[in-house]
């Protein structure tokens, strides 16, 4: 019996309403238990020195934060099951506008660093698998090594100092065209490729064992054929899972990257926001962030059906998916 | 092959344009014609709403307004938009206008504008000179009267500031700031630029730029290679530990000014419980005492700050600044006095008194103080037997400590960007201030009395004289403060860049004398 990716995808999407409703209790009282208060932090930099306790005390009356715990709650769960995430203290805009407004130059980025990850690390993963042991193997390793330990904003100011002062070829920072997101793109895509090119190897060794590869080779098919269409394409499972976990990371952890090539995009508006105690704004984040992820896992889950027809067989139930 | 493949590769980007391409820099041919100057400059805070209505204007200042009285280098009152002013007693300030003057629309500068700003101003709650609705009287066309709502004879020299920068009548300067400035707005672009042109209408001497771009990138290390990369032809705030190399680059060069702010250490005189340590005047004399300032200055800020004895830059102070001379590094002498007061060094060589540690706890924000700086003060209390916690926290968690007076120690770097002489002695330690902290640092009876009277002068001379009595209360007899060092704004520039004269008080810089050599 074969069964739907809708009736999959409804059940799986059901499902993620109680975690949805984790992450914003989670959210809300992150924000709400970090020190400092926000109408002291919009008092100071009003009048740039420290405001009066009266003066505080009506800021916090009027922005509703002399309310319990519980009904401030209540009243932005409200808000945001209708869409509106409240507005920003900071700012005085709506986050879900300013959410709307940063997220494509994130997006840029992310999608970006992700497609070079995938593009370098799914050939140089199978180079390296199919000659196990050797000098392309151990290139590709040493590779994935510099890749992983070296902190993606050290990388940055290397590609800069390379691609920026050095040659000229590429602009520091900046928005506007391809050419600003080449470097912040390399920057981020080549530590994903690291972290991909190792998994690929290594999902690529154990299908290469496997019997129906062993089938492929013995039916004499070429070389080629067996790596690309029997051995690859069954790999590619965890390499899938893998790439969703790690897009939902880096829509959410670009902000050393953004901040380092002056990128406005949604990781520097959070941490301003973290920094201004701005409740609103980071409430806000967190629960986009949720779905964000959710939402690729879920995109993740279902690609295993494409990926692998052997799925589209089992009971929905006993397919495996990515822990949301 | 592969280095073919490479070599086109690169020669396609190169092709695609270089750096200086960039939309600052579209055209090369334009650019070599026209004056036109990249400014990089920290994290964009006009998107803050409190700021919105000062865009252009603070705390990034492009040159686009121009408030009454202007500040110069020195700590001076200058005339501005006002050619003259008077103390009516009172009071009550008069000012008489400077006539000829059009804003960037062609409007007539007049007392009207003076008006709107100011109400606009304490409508938005950005002004903080006591100034409430009513404040100005228009007495003509040309001549207004400006009355705070509390006594407040400093006013003139807190006008200085660029917050209050006048806007046209009826303009909205969150949109497109109006006003008279060598500048005009052209384009903000928010978290990326602020591009202001030359107003060729302007009343004093015309800008030499053509074009002026206030460029955004908040990372230090990012603003020094769009420099070296000369993307940038400016930059700000440059971070101490990259001045060398910058120096050594060649084509760069940096400037200083004088001391525009202080590093200063604030004592919780009467902390909350268990912050209570500092109450002791022998503990906050010792403190004083076992922090070699010298050192401080040229091997932890690597020479570039300088030794100062105030809590203001001292220039500030006028000729008055020598009657502050701050706690001598003794550090035998600070062991000495502890020990008189029963405060003994045990094993791990803290002191201890009635089985209790000497133990304080300091509070820094790692964006305004090195952390080489807390960890030098650190090292230099043990060497006499106090401990010092040092918590690092970003604003909000800071801001709450302070107000809340959970700390003994903390360091900030505040700006000076007005000619009171009183401005911090009367915010941070003067029981009249209103402020939250203030009342954890209170610094006595004969503090407040020279405070109130250095507010109370009609005369500057008087008022700066009457602070420096003041400040030699808190440092030299109370030590409720310690200044650190005196801390320079520090800028780097392409050398192409000329005339450009750096303000220690980086708001008040202008930009009409910078022009770009061929």
């Amino acid at each position: 019996m074969r069964f739907g990716a809708a009736e999959y995808g409804g059940r799986r999407m059901l499902s993620l309403v109680p975690v949805w409703l984790g992450v914003s209790l989670l959210a809300f009282s992150l924000a709400n238990l970090a020190p400092g208060d926000p109408a002291e932090i919009i008092l100071q930099r009003q009048a740039g020195e420290p405001p009066t306790a009266e003066a505080v005390e009506q800021l916090r009356r009027e922005m509703g934060l002399d309310a319990p715990f519980a009904v401030r709650y209540g009243r932005w769960l409200g808000g945001a099951v209708r869409g509106d995430f409240g507005t920003s203290y900071s700012s005085g805009q709506p986050v879900f506008r300013t959410l709307a407004e940063r997220l494509p130059a994130t997006l840029q980025l992310a999608s970006g660093a992700l497609l070079l990850g995938l593009l370098i690390a799914i050939p140089l993963g199978v180079v390296a698998a199919v000659n196990r042991g050797n000098a392309p193997d151990h290139l590709s390793r040493l590779i994935a090594l510099i890749g992983t330990s070296t902190p993606s904003f050290v990388l940055g100011y290397l590609l800069i100092l390379l691609f920026a002062v050095s040659l000229h070829m590429l602009p520091v920072t900046g928005s506007g065209g391809w050419r600003y997101l080449v470097l912040p793109v390399m920057t981020l895509g080549l530590a994903e490729a690291a972290a991909l090119t190792r998994l690929t190897r290594t999902s690529m060794l154990e299908v290469l064992g496997e019997d129906y590869v062993r089938t492929a080779r013995a039916k004499g098919l070429p070389r080629r054929v067996v790596i690309m269409r029997h051995a690859l394409r069954n790999a590619l499972n965890p390499v899938a899972t893998l790439a969703g976990v790690r897009f939902g990371r880096l829509l959410g952890g670009a902000v050393i990257i953004e901040n380092v090539f002056a990128r406005a995009g949604i990781g520097t508006t959070i941490v301003n926001a973290i920094h201004d105690r701005d409740y609103p704004m980071i409430q806000g984040f967190i629960l986009f962030m949720g779905t964000v992820f959710v939402t690729v896992n879920l995109l993740v889950d279902l690609s295993y059906v494409w990926l692998d027809p052997r799925l589209r067989l089992i009971e929905p139930a006993e397919r495996p998916s990515v822990a949301t | 092959m592969l280095k073919r493949l490479a070599l086109l590769a690169l020669a396609g980007l190169n092709g695609c344009g270089s750096a200086k391409d960039s939309d600052s820099r579209s055209q090369a041919s334009e650019s070599a014609e026209k004056q036109e100057l990249v400014v990089a400059v920290g994290a964009d805070e006009f998107g803050l709403q409190l700021n919105r209505g000062r865009l252009g204007r603070y705390p990034l200042n492009a040159g686009l307004c121009e408030p009454l009285v202007r500040m110069t280098a020195d700590f001076r009152v200058a005339p501005s938009l006002a050619t003259r002013w008077a103390y009516l007693g009172d009071n009550t300030y008069r000012f008489t206008l400077r006539r000829g003057v059009a804003f960037h629309d062609g409007s007539s500068f007049d007392a009207r504008a003076v008006t709107y700003t100011i109400d606009q101003g304490i409508r938005e709650k950005t002004q903080y000179s006591f100034l409430s609705g009513g404040a100005v009287r228009v007495i003509d066309d040309t001549t207004v009267d400006i009355r705070p709502s509390i006594p407040n004879l400093r006013l003139l020299q807190q006008l200085v500031h660029p917050t209050y920068g006048i806007v046209a009548a009826g303009s909205d300067p969150a949109v497109r700031p109006t006003c008279t400035g060598a500048f005009r707005f052209a384009e903000y672009l928010p978290q990326d630029r602020l591009s202001v042109v030359r107003n060729e209408g302007y009343w004093g001497e015309r800008a030499k730029l053509d074009r002026l771009i206030f460029r955004f990138i908040p990372d230090d290390n990012t603003r020094a290679l769009a420099l070296r990369a000369g993307e940038v032809d400016v930059i700000f705030d440059v971070n101490r530990s990259m001045v060398a190399s910058l120096e050594a680059t060649p084509g760069i060069r940096v400037a200083t000014t004088a001391p525009g702010s202080v590093m200063l250490m604030y004592m919780a005189i009467h902390g909350k419980p268990p912050y209570v340590r500092m109450s002791d005047p022998a503990i906050r004399r010792a403190v004083a005492m076992a922090i070699d300032r010298s050192t401080l200055v040229d091997r932890v800020m690597e020479g570039r700050s300088v030794r100062v004895n105030t809590v203001n830059p001292p220039a500030v102070l006028g000729n008055h600044a020598h009657l502050i001379h701050g706690v001598p590094y003794n550090p035998e002498a600070a062991g000495r006095l502890l020990e008189s007061r029963g405060w003994l060094r045990y094993g791990d060589g803290v002191r201890v008194r009635n089985g209790e540690r000497l133990t304080l706890s300091m509070i820094t924000q790692p964006g305004s103080v090195d952390r080489a700086v807390a960890q030098f003060i650190q090292a230099q209390l043990g060497s006499v037997g106090i401990e010092v916690k040092v918590s690092e926290l970003d604003a909000a968690a800071f801001e709450s400590r302070v107000s809340s007076g959970t700390f003994d120690l903390d360091i900030e770097v505040p700006s000076q960007n007005d000619t009171n002489p009183a401005f911090l002695l009367a915010l941070r330690w003067y029981s009249g201030s209103r402020v939250r902290s203030a009342v954890f640092m209170r610094a006595g009876a004969r503090f407040d009395s020279l405070v109130a009277q250095s507010l109370a002068s009609a005369n500057h001379d008087s008022s700066q004289a009457k602070a420096a009595a003041a400040m030699h209360v808190l440092v030299d007899e109370e030590v409720a403060a310690i200044p650190l060092a005196g801390v320079y704004r520090i800028y780097a520039m392409s050398s192409r860049v000329k005339g450009f004269d750096p303000h220690p008080s980086r708001v008040n810089q202008a930009w009409n004398t910078v022009w770009i050599a061929r």
